[in-house]
Parts: C-alpha cells; sequence; structure tokens
C-alpha cells in the first residue's frame, strides 16, 4: 500500500483495479496499477453517507411524533427552501432539488476530512470542477427551459449595436462563473487543511484545534456560498429583465 | 418573472467572488482565444480574448454594483 493512499483507497485499489481501469478505459485513460484516487473514493463515501441518512430517515418520518433525526431533516429542509424563496422569489422551490443536493454533498464534502483517516474531496480540483461543471450545465438548462430556443438572446445585452460585442463577452463572463466556483471551494477547503497541518508539525497541543474549528467554519460558509451562487445563477438565468 | 430582492447573505456570497472575478474573467477570455487559435490556425485571437475577458470582469463588477445600489435606493 503506496503511503499517501488512504486505507479505504487501498481496498479500492486492491480489489476493484479492474473496475476502476474498465471505467477510466471508458474516457480514453491508460490502466494504471492502482487506479482509484482518494478523491473520487471518498466522493463514492459521501454518496454512501448521505444515501444510508436518508434511507433512515424516510421510514421514520411521522407527523405526530417527529424524532430529533426528523427534527434535524426539517430544519435543513426548512433552510435550503427559505433561501430559494429568498433568491427565487415562489419560483424557487421548483428547482430545490438541486440546491439541497449540491449543498448537502459540498457540506458532508467539506466535513468529513475532520474525521481522523478520511480526507475532504473538495480539497481537490477535479471535484469542485465537477460540483461548477453540474452547476453551470443545470443553470443553463433552466435557463433554456424557462426562455426557450431565446435563451441565448439573453447574452445579447439591451441593445442591438452592442450585440456583437456583449455576446462574446457574456460568454466569458458566464465561463469565469465556471471558473471562479471551481477555484473558491477548492482554494478554500485546500488552503484549511494545509492551515491546520502546519500547525499539527508545530505543536499538538491546543493550537490546531483552533484550526480545525476555523476550517469547519470554512467548509460551512463555503457549501452555503455554493449553493447560494447556484440559486443566484439560476435565477439570472430564468429572469426575464423588464 | 421579476428580480427579487437580494438578501445580505446573497450579497455576502457575490462579494465573496469580486475578488476572483477580474483575475479569472481574464484568464477565462485567455483560454478562449488560446483555444479558438489552435483551432482556426491564428496567433491574435488569444489578444482579443484577453481583452474581452478583462472587459467581462470590469463590466459583471459594475453591473453588480449598479444593481446593488439599485437595490439599496428602491
Amino acid at each position: 500500500m503506496p503511503e499517501s493512499e488512504l486505507w479505504v483507497t487501498s481496498i479500492f485499489n486492491d480489489h476493484l483495479a479492474g473496475l476502476g481501469n474498465s471505467i477510466l478505459g471508458l474516457v480514453g485513460v491508460h490502466p494504471e496499477p492502482r487506479p482509484w484516487a482518494d478523491f473520487v473514493v471518498m466522493q463514492f463515501l459521501v454518496v454512501l453517507f448521505l444515501m444510508t441518512v436518508f434511507a433512515l430517515l424516510r421510514p421514520r418520518l411521522s407527523v405526530d411524533r417527529p424524532g430529533g433525526f426528523q427534527h434535524a431533516g426539517e430544519l435543513i429542509y426548512d433552510f435550503v427552501h427559505g433561501q430559494s424563496e429568498d433568491q427565487l422569489g415562489h419560483e424557487g422551490p421548483r428547482y430545490m432539488a438541486y440546491f439541497g443536493t449540491i449543498f448537502l454533498f459540498i457540506l458532508t464534502s467539506n466535513l468529513i476530512g475532520l474525521i481522523p483517516w478520511f480526507e475532504s474531496p473538495t480539497m481537490n480540483a477535479p471535484v469542485t470542477l465537477g460540483c461548477a461543471l453540474v452547476t453551470f450545465v443545470y443553470y443553463n438548462l433552466v435557463g433554456i427551459q424557462a426562455h426557450g430556443f431565446m435563451y441565448p438572446a439573453t447574452f445579447l445585452g439591451p441593445k442591438w449595436w452592442l450585440a456583437p460585442l456583449m455576446f462574446p463577452i457574456e460568454v466569458v463572463s458566464h465561463l469565469a462563473r465556471l471558473l471562479s466556483l471551481t477555484v473558491r471551494l477548492y482554494a478554500n477547503m485546500f488552503a484549511g487543511e494545509q492551515v491546520t497541518l502546519v500547525f499539527l508539525k508545530l505543536t499538538f497541543f491546543a493550537v490546531p484545534v483552533v484550526f480545525m474549528g476555523l476550517h469547519v467554519f470554512v467548509g460551512l460558509v463555503q457549501a452555503y456560498i455554493f449553493m447560494l451562487l447556484a440559486m443566484v445563477y439560476v435565477g439570472g438565468a430564468v429572469a426575464h429583465e423588464h | 418573472m421579476a428580480r427579487p430582492q437580494k438578501t445580505t447573505a446573497a450579497r455576502f456570497a457575490e462579494y465573496s467572488g469580486l475578488a476572483l472575478l477580474l483575475p479569472v474573467s481574464t484568464a477565462v477570455g485567455y483560454a478562449m482565444g488560446y483555444w479558438l487559435d489552435r483551432a482556426f490556425g491564428t496567433s491574435w485571437l488569444r489578444i482579443l480574448f484577453l481583452i474581452l475577458g478583462s472587459a467581462a470582469g470590469f463590466m459583471a463588477l459594475i453591473r453588480q454594483v449598479m444593481r446593488d445600489s439599485q437595490d439599496d435606493d428602491s
């Protein structure tokens, strides 16, 4: 087992290397002896964790006797519901499934790194790029759904004679959203982890706890910001300018 | 649907990205130009798109500030 590999990744690499290589082969990557990367396996774990939570939560839902678990679930639901209504008005809850999913996925990914022997998948740029790409595709699809084939016309600006200039500028600014979503989440999580590691190398006494606390806070805020920006972008895509 | 009033939280989220906006737009503009140059075999599109990228960054910045100051007035 290579030293840098997480124990859970080594299980995948020891037993499922063939499967990993056949998936990589589909996208034209040459087979490797240990194809599974830490961040891929950690994403599987995050998804598995979330699915387990919801599988456990679903049969326990009760109107008469809501338990603590249900209350926690309702708290998160109300939070995402309220935020989507704040950003998008009464149409907000229509898109809530996506916002809730991306919020919970990023939040869990950010916080799972605090458990020893695990690491946050979001401190790897490919993972945050994946989240940003899905968001990018989603809000553009929602825009097409709202405007039909006239959606690209929203890139042309208010004056027709400015359109040849506005169109490339708008395209660049939409693609810049993709990069800024990626970099913001990745850089924050990576930096938080590095700061904690640096202080852990200096001392094991008390000080690193402060930075771990900061890391938890940053993880929460970044998941929230990512969800909120997804809402803002969806809001921009479905809005009819007056 | 009219654009709803932005909450403080949404502004916080958007402003957190303003520092990234200018460099990211410029980089994306250059990358697009570079890619188009390779596709068409030219060498000047990267400069054009670099300029367009920085213009896009400035425009997004100014547009956001103007929109938010309108929200404050209303």
